[in-house]
């Protein structure tokens, strides 16, 4: 079923309007947001629309909402602080804009979700992994999963492997068996189990970036929507195969056994 | 007696005792974890707890609220010990014996918080009452709907609208939830709630995800959301008021 009905003329608030960074300092946890909304037209609208960022982790467990005050006056509250979440890994935002009076009040004109911020030490250049990892406690003895339970794919890591889990994903020998394995599961999961190809207007869709991280492994775009499950399987195959051997993880394993059989 | 927390030791005694209850029905919980200094400790400030029984998750997680609302306790909802301790504590009426003796424990994130798991952090039996009635303390009585249970049996609602973390932290959706559903005079909920048809909490749910693509349903008062409502809630929504 597709994702996104906007019967309202709701807009869509593009990512560049809306920059969020997470700090973390002695004070604690918080936030800053950047919001450019001169360009949406708000302007005629009486009374004026409010802004509200909410931020989030989880479908269920977290969740706070600050009021920025009206689209006119745009302004963080004194209070950005997010020290109930934690750790800042996970958090997601969403900005909305919403009628505050008269017969469509709470209507939504405007929003922006799932929008990742930058976390805390992190460059403004820096790219943003395709997938996320957290550590996890509810895995059981699996030593990794890829949650889809969340509005973006999260890599589970048990957070009791030997050495934790930085480690764990640091070793060569772990990466070149788990990122094919999540490639092609992420893939699955997108062109196979849901039919959901992204919003192609939304260029931090994470469906739209990993077909186009798989697309741009020489192979070219996926089949259509309706191709049959082979098709798609298939091209799913190439685009890890592609992906495998850019990456060069048969030579990494190559090289960590070379390196051992050396006295 | 002194409220303590259990260890990561005890956490992991105790996790691993609820995994033995599913294959060995007629086990007996393992007190000697409360007290045990390998597997537990003192919990600071110092606060007093009773074993006492509670009605339903509205007395508990009151119960619970008002001894952690002392000076120099911050975010107990996040000490996964503290709640371990406290269901270990509880345990007879989070998992009540059946007739024949025996225990059906259900999933682990009920006895134990899922640290990390965000999505289960409601199920919890204890913790995820005190976290709705903490959300709703200026007026807890209009999140009913989803305290009324008994606390081995959240029931339906809970599962439905703890989905989502700003339906359960929003006073006018609880209101809401509660006005459709929780008979007040027979402090139960109302007859024909429990099920999946129209007008069910499930379909009250479902109802508020799409309605949140338009809305911002935060922005909106219990009566503007009643309202908005469809027709097939007619059957919960003209009940009289309690």
């Amino acid at each position: 079923m597709p994702r996104r009905f906007n019967y309202t003329g709701r807009q869509r608030i593009r990512r560049e309007d809306a920059a969020i960074r997470l700090q973390q300092d002695s004070a604690g946890l918080r936030f800053d947001a950047d919001l450019r909304l001169a360009s949406y037209g708000f302007d005629p609208i009486e009374p004026k629309p409010k802004v509200y960022v909410e931020a989030y982790r989880g479908a269920a467990a977290q969740w706070k909402r600050f009021d920025f005050g009206f689209v006119d006056t745009c302004r963080a509250p004194t209070d950005c602080a997010l020290n109930e979440f934690g750790a800042p890994e996970g958090i997601l935002f969403r900005v909305k804009v919403t009628e505050s009076g008269g017969d469509a009040e709470g209507r939504l004109l405007a929003a922006a979700d799932a929008i990742r911020p930058r976390l805390p030490n992190e460059q403004d250049d820096h790219v943003q992994p395709l997938i996320q990892h957290v550590p996890a406690d509810d895995i059981g003895d699996e030593l990794w999963r890829v949650d889809f339970s969340d509005e973006l794919p999260l890599l589970k890591i048990n957070s009791r492997v030997p050495g934790g889990v930085q480690q764990f994903l640091l070793d060569p020998t772990h990466r070149a068996s788990i990122t094919p394995a999540v490639m092609r599961i992420v893939l699955t999961r997108l062109l196979l189990i849901d039919r959901d190809r992204g919003d192609d207007e939304d260029d931090q869709d994470w469906r739209v970036l990993w077909l186009r991280f798989a697309s741009g492994l020489c192979l070219g775009a996926p089949p259509e929507a309706d191709a049959g499950e082979d098709e798609l399987g298939d091209w799913i195959n190439r685009a890890v195969e592609a992906f495998a051997a850019k990456a060069g993880l048969l030579r990494v394993l190559e090289t960590i056994a070379a390196n051992e059989e050396t006295p | 007696m002194k409220l303590r927390r259990l260890t990561d030791a005890g956490v992991a005694d105790f996790s691993a005792w609820v995994g033995r209850l599913n294959e060995t029905p007629k086990l007996d919980p393992p007190l000697r974890l409360l007290a045990d200094d390998a597997t537990s400790e003192p919990f600071r400030p110092e606060v007093e707890v009773e074993q006492q029984s509670f009605a339903n998750r509205y007395e508990a997680a009151r119960y619970l609220a008002q001894k952690l609302a002392v000076p120099g306790v911050l975010n107990p909802e996040s000490d996964v010990g503290l709640w371990t301790w406290l269901t270990l504590l509880y345990f007879d009426q989070l998992c009540p014996k059946r007739a024949d003796g025996t225990r059906k424990p259900g999933e682990l994130a009920r006895y134990v918080v899922a640290a990390g798991s965000f999505q289960r952090i409601y199920r919890h039996l204890l913790l995820g009452p005190f976290l709705i009635y903490r959300a709703h303390e200026s007026d807890p009585l209009a999140a009913m709907a989803v305290l009324q249970s008994p606390l081995h049996q959240p029931g339906e609602i809970v599962e439905q609208l703890a989905s989502r973390q700003e339906f359960i932290a929003n006073s006018d959706i609880m209101r809401c939830a509660t006005l459709l559903y929780f008979d007040a005079v027979r402090g139960a909920l109302r007859r024909g709630s429990g099920g999946k048809g129209p007008g069910s909490p499930r379909r009250f749910a479902s109802t508020l995800n799409q309605y949140d693509l338009t809305y911002d349903l935060a922005a909106l008062d219990q009566q503007a959301l009643m309202d908005m409502l469809p027709s097939e809630f007619d059957r919960f929504r003209s009940q009289p008021p309690v």
